[in-house]
């Protein structure tokens, strides 16, 4: 039986319980877990996805975006040969 | 009792370092495919983050507010959450169409694409068996709503994210959803 977790508990918590899981032992994964059955249906407290979400950008931080790498690109796939149509998808 | 493995998923992550982490040693991996990838078969049906391979154009809504079909696009990237395969409520995913460059990709843009510092762009490295003669590049601006069935019935998953691509796929959607668009620069 998988035992109720209340929709405030911390999300990485509720997806860790031990009857659910297994941990992953493939070195790649070894932070991961794999869960044994549907996630569950409880939203996550918005506290803990702004908190992953700000450690995301934080990270990519690393890589600050460069906006003349992107007009080089777009101007490259511009370039390239095109497939298909543009077609009206209703009828007049 | 063990219940039989329905689904794969990555904990939350919250700790900056470790991401950062993470995404340096993807970008700066001297074998990017190798490094990219994992098996398709780790996992539930569909994951953020896989490469769907169906053919469809892209629907739009143009310049003059007409709803169009533009083009043809055999690759797609799954960017829609993988929670929302398991969830009765959640109809639909979010796909971007793959835009391919002819290979040989020229010096400069190779290095703008290996970069990951594209705001607007993502980067897919060839995966085993894929077609060498192009390069694939994920466009965020045209995120398309596909109905879940077609994941598992008209599309076939070609490849796999792996867990340090994943986690650089995630944070670039963060910047591209997140970016700063220069007004205060």
């Amino acid at each position: 039986m998988i035992p109720y977790v209340p929709a405030y508990a911390d999300v990485a918590v509720s997806y860790r319980l031990p009857a659910q899981i297994e941990q992953v032992q493939d070195p790649k994964l070894r932070q991961s877990s794999v869960l044994l059955g549907k996630p569950p249906a409880s939203p996550q407290p918005i506290s803990a996805l702004m908190e992953s979400a700000a450690a995301y950008v934080r990270a990519i931080a690393v890589l600050p975006a460069d906006p003349e790498a992107d007009r080089r690109i777009e101007e490259l796939i511009s370039a390239q040969p095109r497939r298909g149509t543009r077609r009206p998808l209703r009828r007049k | 009792m063990i219940v039989p493995l329905q689904t794969e998923r990555w904990p939350p992550v919250y700790d900056a370092e470790d991401l950062n982490r993470t995404i340096r040693q993807i970008v700066e991996a001297p074998d990017l495919s190798a490094a990219f990838f994992d098996s398709v078969t780790r996992g539930g049906a569909v994951c953020q983050g896989d490469i769907l391979r169906f053919t469809s154009p892209v629907p739009l809504i143009d310049e003059i507010g007409e709803a169009v079909a533009d083009g043809e696009v055999d690759f797609w990237l799954v960017i829609g959450n993988t929670c929302d395969f398991y969830r009765d409520d959640a109809k639909w995913t979010q796909v971007v169409p793959l835009d391919t460059i002819a290979q040989p990709v020229p010096e400069q843009a190779m290095r703008d694409l290996r970069s990951y510092r594209l705001a607007r762009r993502f980067y897919v490295p060839s995966w085993p068996g894929a077609d060498e003669k192009v390069a694939l590049v994920a466009d965020f601006l045209r995120p398309v709503a596909m109905h879940k069935a077609t994941a598992t019935t008209k599309a076939r998953v070609v490849a796999r994210l792996s867990r340090s691509a994943w986690v650089l796929l995630h944070s670039a959607l963060i910047r591209f959803l997140a970016r700063d668009d220069g007004r205060f620069a």
